[in-house]
């Protein structure tokens, strides 16, 4: 008998909290009769069915290991994640994975780690944040540069001015609108990091965002001296199967849904059809 | 190796019904398609090939996946419709069967998809030999056909009033012991004739593609403006990936049935689509050049990257034939392979 790897399995929701406009993070329990995840890595994702609507593929946000609880931040954009956004705590969906190949954790001990995210974009990057900090002595200064198109839509606000507040962290964070209230920088968080340089010398950089800030931040890293290899992102592909099969998510003979959704510079560069 | 009588044909298959939904080329008007049973209209004597593939056997336009039943306050019970139904398909023509080798790779190779596991599992294939090419037929080019030598329970080739049979697995052998006595032993004349067919067929192909040489031109062709060239003529019908052996791309979606039930479908899809590769932000794949390239690269490049060399293209023509933008893709691809 071979199992069913399209079957989802059925997980409670256990809180819902609005993260920005549009945003929503679900904490949700390990599927029912399982005492926790299995086992993940940051960047890697799930297949979440909306009961009745359809399924869509989302990052993992929480930090990595195999908690009871783990966390999906979602921006509204469609049927799927906008009817997950109708669910409230108590509702349950449908849950497939951990898929994907996620951060390569064993490559970043010792070296110097540099984060650029835009929006929704940082969901991703705050599993591996969370994990970095959570064995913070074995690896190097931490820059996080984060942007949105306004302030309502930065996401994770707390995380940010909690990893602020931890040692030989620096955290910048800029939008492209200010409201009254911004005395922040203000500009893409590309231009932002252009404008005040980065020594690319023994760093890992890590981006994620829409796909025209990856693009643009990929070309300012390697401006900046970064070899590809070092530069890591994660990318966006329409997914209908996560498993390797339906052939949606291809990029050249890469399947993102399960030799990435991670991939380094390199690689892409490598897969022509990435960048 | 055995001979049956071609008027004998139709009890076996008629026997096999017993236990098996029988597949067979019917003849539909002008065209040849695959479909049950049915004497009358059992395409006995076929040439050339049945206008779609015989992938549908294994894995269908359109299946239901799962049942969602919503109870309410949370609970929703699913149910599997893994399929159980057995099926013999007789009359698969040789670039169908390499076609299915090329599904078998893709949807067995961990993790296993339940679907096509279990309809291979319960799917006799029953081949067929060509013995008249097509002039759209190039299956020689990838050593398809016009012959099968894998890839099937049994084989036909078509002599005269006869077929001579060959088994190709257990199955197929026992099957051939326990209908015994439609079939007759087949003699040296039958062999020696099968195998003028098969010498005269090979060396009757209009349509070449030379495999090696496009191979190597595809390691610098992707920026070629041959793409965007040809997908000028594309009309993004879609039918060149409907019809294909080797096709496999599939989309799936929810569809709802009543209040509380929903069902979970696949359906075929077609890299071709404008909408194939389309999200929130952009569409990864926005003109149809890029889209042509990649059924291209996808067949020739990528396939066998992922799955040991295994090409996405037995041959078979059709895609040249029923193209509604009458797109030579064997031209095309010479063309890259050859110089413009
Ligand atoms: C590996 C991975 C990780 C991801 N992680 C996250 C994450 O952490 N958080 C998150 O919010 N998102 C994430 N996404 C994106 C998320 O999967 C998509 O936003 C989601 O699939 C959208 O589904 P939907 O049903 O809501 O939208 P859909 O209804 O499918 O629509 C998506 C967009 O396409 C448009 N569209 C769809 N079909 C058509 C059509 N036929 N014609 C015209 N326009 C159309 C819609 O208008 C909409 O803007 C991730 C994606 C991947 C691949
Ligand atoms: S690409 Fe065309 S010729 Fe090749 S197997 Fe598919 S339909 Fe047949
Ligand atoms: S059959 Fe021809 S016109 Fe239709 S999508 Fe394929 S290449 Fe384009
Ligand atoms: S999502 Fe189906 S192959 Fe990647």
């Amino acid at each position: 008998m071979v199992t069913n790897v399209y079957l989802p399995r059925p997980s409670r929701i256990v809180s819902v909290r609005e993260e920005a406009q549009g945003i929503k993070t679900f904490t949700v329990r390990a599927p029912e009769g399982e005492p926790s995840w299995p086992r993940f890595a940051p960047g890697q994702f799930l297949e979440v069915t909306v009961f009745g609507v359809g399924e869509a593929p989302f990052s993992i946000t929480s930090a990595p290991g195999s908690p009871g609880e783990l966390e999906l931040t979602v921006a509204a954009v469609g049927e799927v994640t906008e009817e997950l956004h109708a669910l409230a705590a108590g509702d349950v969906i449908g849950v497939r994975g951990p898929y994907g190949r996620g951060f390569p954790i064993g490559d970043m001990k010792g070296r110097r780690l540099l984060f650029v995210a835009g929006g929704i974009g940082l969901a991703p990057l705050r599993s591996l944040i969370g994990h970095v900090i959570s064995e913070r002595d074995d690896y190097g200064e931490i820059s996080i540069y984060y942007g949105a198109r306004n302030p309502s839509l930065l996401c994770f606000c707390e995380d940010l001015t909690a990893w602020e507040s931890a040692p030989h962290i620096q955290v910048r964070v800029t939008v492209d609108s200010p409201d009254a209230a911004w005395q922040g920088p203000v500009g893409t968080v590309t231009s932002l990091l252009a404008k005040e340089g980065y020594e690319a010398g023994g760093a890992t950089a890590f981006v994620c965002g829409p796909p025209v800030m990856i693009r643009h931040t990929l070309r300012v890293l390697l401006e900046m001296g970064f070899a590809p290899k070092d530069v890591i992102t994660t990318l966006e592909r329409r997914m209908e199967c996560g498993v390797g099969k339906c052939g949606h998510c291809t990029v050249g003979k890469a399947r993102v849904c399960v030799d990435g959704p991670v991939f380094s510079c390199a690689e892409l560069l490598d897969l022509k059809e990435g960048l | 190796m055995k001979t049956i009588a071609k008027t004998k044909l139709i009890a076996f298959l008629e026997a096999l019904s017993d236990d098996y939904r029988v597949v067979v080329p019917l003849q539909q008007g002008t065209e040849v398609e695959m479909g049950e049973l049915d004497g009358g209209r059992l395409a006995v004597g076929y040439r050339g090939k049945t206008r779609f593939s015989a992938k549908e056997c294994l894995f269908p336009e359109s299946e239901v996946m799962l049942t969602f039943d919503n109870r309410g306050a949370g609970a929703v019970e699913t149910t599997e419709h893994t399929p159980a139904e057995k099926t013999a398909v007789w009359g698969v023509r040789p670039c169908d069967l390499a076609g299915m080798a090329t599904l078998d790779a893709v949807f067995l190779s961990p993790p296993v998809d339940t679907y096509y596991y279990a309809r291979r599992a319960n799917t006799l294939l029953l081949g067929l030999n060509c013995h008249e090419v097509g002039t759209s037929c190039f299956c020689r080019s990838f050593a398809a056909g016009p012959f099968a030598s894998s890839g099937f329970d049994m084989i036909f080739t078509d002599v005269a009033e006869r077929f001579l049979v060959e088994s190709g697995s257990e199955v197929g052998a026992r099957l051939l012991e326990q209908h015994g006595e439609l079939f007759a032993e087949a003699g040296e004349a039958d062999r020696q004739e099968a195998e003028s067919l098969r010498l005269a067929a090979e060396t009757a192909f209009t349509t070449t593609l030379d495999v090696p040489a496009l191979l190597v031109a595809l390691q610098e062709a992707f920026d070629d403006g041959v793409w965007e060239e040809q997908a000028k003529k594309c009309t993004l019908c879609g039918t060149c990936c409907i019809v294909c052996p080797t096709c496999h791309c599939f989309n799936v979606e929810d569809v709802r049935k009543t209040r509380k039930l929903f069902q979970r479908v696949r359906y075929w899809d077609s890299c071709q689509f404008t909408g194939f590769t389309r999200m929130a932000a952009e569409n990864s794949r926005s003109t149809q050049g890029e889209r042509w390239r990649q059924k291209i690269y996808d067949k020739f490049v990528y396939l066998p990257a992922v799955y040991d060399g295994l090409l996405g293209c037995t041959g078979c023509g059709r895609c040249l034939d029923l193209c509604q933008g009458n797109i030579n893709i064997v031209q095309v691809l010479e063309k890259v392979s050859h110089g413009h």
